[in-house]
């Protein structure tokens, strides 16, 4: 799952197809809840109505018309052509909060949401984890701290400079994890150490202010550093690497703990067969995913390992 | 860009006819719709084999050269001495008799045999001499003996040819049309996305971009029509060259087009056309059998010497008359010379007549000669063109799907559109129809030189 989906800020619509911003919402949503087409037979079972939320503050980038609309598609005729005995229903909420609030009223059976959020509500949220969406070949994300290679300096160069970093879930841990790393040098968290932090629809935009000198210092993902690089090499002879962060799994979808068997059947065998049905492939591929894989514990330890020690450091911990 | 995508719709679209259409797919019957079977893979060889089993035209050619063979030993016969036995047994309605008017015989009748006959001989002839008749007579039926082999020869090089084509054509017909279905189930998804999306109301979505979607989605739709029809034609006709009932269910196994470099300079080229090309080599032996009937129609100035026998016997119902002991049986001897003295100036203008056709033949092998260089410099020429467009076209096809690579992960870090991922999937799609159609067309040339040639390049060009 991937949760970079650039946010438009300025409300113009950008050249050409204006829409990729839904579509990253939708691979979100499909990655999430692989809700899509599969081409094996549907479990033969009776009815079920999946009752499918999504946490809205996890994707960035979406109005909350079009991420209807979006994921309408994945639960309207298309589904009902691959299931027609069974009813799927979707829910977006604007934050955790209201997730947690709708599982505790049993309104959803599912949730897609981020590492994050799930970490963060784990005692409260009685969710399992059960899918998480691969790209390319891994359903991880590593982030890289970038500065230009004149001055060079370490980290505490960089005080009262200014810092770029996502807005997005994704951007969430990209500064948690910064935060981190500056509580471990005994420095103060981000916002108070730079002199400036600004949020950035795309991260592409923050790698450059950088390499034109219109900012100092971004969080970006090391994927995207690596293709900005392959694109225009001189983005890595101007650029460097000051800090790299380990993997993380970024999102995952849930069901909630008392759901009925044949409700995660056939939520499990809409996931897996997204990505072996041609047209459910495409899409997969289009909407910036290629596979849904199964979940483990272990994929989440490193957020889950940052996340502990960001609390901890934070709250002057040792 | 979006103004682009039906021209390079279009563009697609030149592509994919020609692609195919070099097949030239033949058909003697339409296309129907084989019978309901699992069909049979086959490789290139198996087909070749089943074309031999099969071929009509390669059964006639050998029964050709049977009889030109039997023709030869029928021409050859005539070194041998001939035997004839003969046979008879016959009755005269009265007994032969002779009446003696000398005087003194006062008009004595005799009677010289019965009236019941019969007879039996051996008789001999050997023609000893016969002006040369004899010997060119086996001469030109031993050339027409090279001349079927020639044009067996020929008809088997042209159902290698056509097996060739048609295999590979089929092979051809299913690569295009896989490639338009990748990118066919690409425009559909995002088909599938923008009509939602323009219908759900969704102010991010306009009716252009819908509109340009389902245009170029229709069109890829309609040229699919097109390549799926090619891969049943295709079929049909590899089936209609192999021999096979129109309605047999089989698919070629192979997935690749074959291209391998030919090292080879034109002047080798031609000296081995001349050497090998069946249509050459029937003109050298025509002019020969034309050589021949000079030399056939100047025997009609030399004499013919036959030697000829004959053993004898015959007898009556009584040893009377003429049906004595020195009559009954015996034999004969002789020696028979014939010398043509004065015809009419019919040899000597049968001469002149032969020695025109001669000098026609030689002109017409010039022609021959000259159109034989012309036609494997021809195919020579396209060869190196398509090799030079196999090499250009893969380097196009790599660097296509290197940017179709580099577009699909710049677009999944958000570092570039969905219509630059889309149109360099096209460019792709393009390229490596072209990259594949330019393959088949070096083979089909190389097929082509070899056909003209008359021989695998292969067998007769050093390594």
């Amino acid at each position: 799952m991937t949760l970079s989906a650039p946010r438009r800020t300025n409300g113009q619509k950008p050249s050409g197809l204006r829409f990729i911003p839904v579509l990253c919402f939708a691979v979100l949503c499909l990655a999430g809840s692989a809700v899509c087409d599969a081409v094996e037979t549907p479990p033969s079972s009776a009815p079920v109505t999946l009752r499918v939320g999504y946490v809205l503050d996890s994707f960035s980038g979406v109005s909350l018309e079009d991420a209807r609309i979006a994921v309408r598609l994945l639960y309207g005729a298309r589904f009902k052509h691959r299931y027609p005995q069974h009813r799927g229903e979707v829910t977006l909420f604007p934050d955790m909060r209201s997730a947690v609030d709708a599982i505790r009223k049993k309104q959803i059976n599912g949730l897609g949401l981020s590492t994050l959020d799930y970490l963060k509500t784990r005692d409260v949220n009685n969710l399992v984890p059960v899918r998480k969406a691969t790209r390319g070949n891994s359903a991880r994300t590593r982030f890289v701290v970038l500065t230009r290679k004149d001055p060079a300096g370490g980290l505490p160069a960089l005080r009262n400079t200014t810092l770029l970093i996502e807005a997005s879930g994704q951007g969430h841990v990209a500064s948690m994890w910064l935060d981190t790393l500056l509580f471990e040098r005994k420095l103060p968290e981000s916002r108070k150490f730079f002199k400036t932090v600004e949020t950035m629809d795309k991260e592409s935009q923050a790698a450059m202010k950088v390499f034109f000198r219109k900012a100092d210092v971004c969080v970006i993902q090391k994927s995207t550093y690596l293709v900005m690089n392959e694109l225009n090499p001189q983005i890595g002879e101007k650029l460097q690497v000051l800090f790299e962060s380990p993997d993380y799994m970024m999102g995952l979808f849930a069901v909630v703990k008392d759901i009925d068997e044949d409700t995660k059947r056939v939520l499990l065998d809409y996931a897996d067969g997204l990505s072996q049905d041609r047209e459910g492939d495409r899409i997969l591929s289009m909407f910036r995913a290629n596979g849904i894989s199964e979940y483990s514990p272990e994929s989440i330890e490193s957020l889950e390992n940052l996340y502990r020690t960001y609390l901890r450091l934070k709250h002057g911990g040792r | 860009m979006m103004k682009k995508w039906p021209l390079l719709a279009l563009a697609l679209t030149c592509l994919f006819i020609p692609g195919v259409s070099g097949a030239e797919v033949s058909l003697s019957e339409p296309a129907k719709t084989p019978a309901v079977q699992s069909p049979r893979a086959l490789d290139y060889s198996a087909c070749v084999s089943i074309a031999i089993e099969n071929n009509r035209t390669r059964t006639i050619s050998a029964l050709a050269v049977d009889m030109a063979e039997l023709q030869h030993k029928q021409a050859l016969s005539s070194y041998w001495p001939g035997l004839m036995l003969n046979a008879s047994m016959s009755r005269f309605d009265e007994g032969p008799d002779f009446i003696f008017s000398s005087p003194g015989f006062n008009g004595l009748k005799v009677n010289l045999m019965e009236k019941d006959m019969r007879s039996a001989s051996l008789d001999l002839s050997w023609p000893l001499y016969t002006g040369g008749q004899r010997s060119v007579a086996a001469r030109q039926a031993e050339i027409g003996v090279s001349l079927s082999r020639e044009d067996a020869r020929r008809t088997d090089l042209q159902m290698m040819y056509d097996v060739k084509r048609m295999y590979y054509g089929a092979v051809l017909a299913r690569k295009l049309r896989d490639l338009g279905r990748e990118i066919q189930d690409h425009f559909n998804a995002l088909l599938l996305v923008t009509e939602n999306f323009y219908t759900a109301g969704s102010l991010t979505v306009s009716k252009c971009d819908y509109l340009s979607i389902k245009t170029l989605c229709e069109g890829v739709r309609s040229y699919m029509i097109s390549l799926e029809s090619q891969v049943e034609l295709s079929d049909a006709a590899l089936l209609n060259t192999l021999g096979i009932p129109y309605d047999t269910a089989l698919t070629v196994a192979d997935t690749t087009i074959p291209c391998e470099a030919v090292k080879a300079e034109l002047p080798a080229l031609v000296g081995k056309a001349y050497a090998f090309n069946p249509d050459y080599r029937k003109a050298d032996a025509a002019l020969e059998a034309l050589e021949l009937s000079i030399e056939d129609r100047k025997s009609g100035y030399l004499p013919t010497l036959t030697f000829a026998g004959k053993l004898y016997a015959m007898g009556s119902s009584e040893d009377s008359g003429l049906m004595t002991d020195t009559n009954q049986n015996g034999y004969t001897l002789g020696l028979y010379m014939q010398l043509p003295v004065f015809s009419g100036f019919l040899t000597k203008n049968r001469i002149k007549e032969a020695r025109t056709r001669l000098k026609a033949g030689e002109e017409q092998k010039i022609l021959l000669k000259d159109g034989l260089a012309i036609q494997v410099k021809h195919a020579f020429i396209e060869l190196s063109r398509y090799g030079r467009e196999v090499d250009s076209g893969k380097k196009a096809a790599d660097t296509a799907e290197e940017n179709r690579q580099l577009n699909v992960k710049a677009y999944d870090h958000g570092l570039t559109e969905l219509k630059n991922v889309t149109e360099a999937l096209i460019l792709e799609t393009f390229f490596k129809m072209h990259y594949e159609t330019a393959r088949y067309r070096h083979l089909e040339t190389l097929a082509r030189l070899e056909w003209i040639v008359g021989r695998e390049l292969h067998q007769i060009l050093e390594p």
